[in-house]
């Protein structure tokens, strides 16, 4: 059997293609679980300041400790089958995180209607940023959460908290169930 | 140089071991998944596992989980090896430009 160069270059070609392919998949399966934890308790924080406006930011920081607790459980247990995946997308979550207040000390006072559209679209540009890397769903997700954050943030008044449970809290449910049909 | 490896090359085999050598050390696919990524059908995908599995390059695992059944592929230390020397050959016959037996 003979092999021209054609022929390994169409090969080689398939390989890629299949090797994309599959690393797409394993993220969006690996992501879904996280994507949905984040969700529930995005969207729980935001009907909670609606209910409770007074309450200002202190929910947050305990829904903030629950969530990057249960995604590093949900990373942990991953981890036994491939410890790098896991600690990459932990490091993308902190790295956000760390970033989102060196923003807001620069930007500081905020409003809380600014403070409730600044981590989505801070989150959403992690998302578009690993979507140019990783698969194009987190692209698509990252823009179309983006836009319905803005368009709540200026043309939404007094239901703007349970907008953003909607689109924020809504939106990340339903790209983790996506994500878990892609993956 | 690596020579040419008829178990892998032929196209839907090469696909299979090209999706399976980016799982890490202990990962598995699952049947279903792999026949997705692949775009092949059961008994298609069946039949090079088959062959596959005869050569040392994959190894199938059968399990329940809950009441159904689960079917989960992962490559062998070999099929990585073989899988390697594959692409090292396909390369070197494209960087030569000329046509190997």
């Amino acid at each position: 059997m003979t092999i021209d160069p054609n022929e390994a270059a169409a090969s080689l070609s398939d390989i890629a293609s299949i090797e994309r392919r599959t690393r797409e998949t394993l993220v969006y399966a690996r992501s879904s679980a996280s994507l949905i934890l984040w969700g529930l308790l995005v969207g729980a924080g935001y009907v909670i300041s609606f209910v409770k406006p007074g309450l200002h930011y202190a929910h947050w920081i305990a829904i903030a400790v629950a969530g990057f607790t249960g995604s590093f459980i949900i990373h942990r247990r991953r981890s036994k089958r491939d410890s790098r995946m896991g600690e990459l997308l932990l490091s993308t979550e902190l790295v956000l995180l760390a970033f989102g207040f060196v923003f807001l000390m620069l930007f500081w006072p905020v409003t809380p209607r600014q403070m409730g559209a600044f981590w989505p679209i801070l989150v959403m540009l992690g998302f578009v940023i690993a979507g140019i890397w990783l698969g194009r769903f987190f692209i698509y997700c990252g823009i179309a959460v983006t836009a319905l954050t803005l368009a709540g943030y200026f043309w939404v008044d007094s239901w703007y908290a349970l907008w953003m449970a909607a689109v924020n809290g809504g939106g990340l449910i339903a790209g983790g169930l996506w994500l878990r049909r892609l993956g | 140089m690596s020579g040419l490896n008829d178990v892998i090359h032929q196209a839907m085999r090469l696909k299979i071991m090209a999706a399976l050598n980016v799982l890490g050390p202990d990962s598995a696919l699952e049947f279903t998944r792999l026949k997705t990524l692949v775009a092949a059908t059961d008994g298609n995908l069946g039949a090079h596992l088959d062959t596959l599995e005869k050569a040392g390059y994959v190894a199938i695992e059968k399990r329940f989980v809950g009441k159904k059944p689960q079917t989960r592929i992962k490559p062998t230390p070999s099929g990585r090896r073989a899988f390697a020397e594959h692409v090292a050959y396909l390369r070197e016959i494209l960087d030569g430009g000329g046509v190997r037996a």
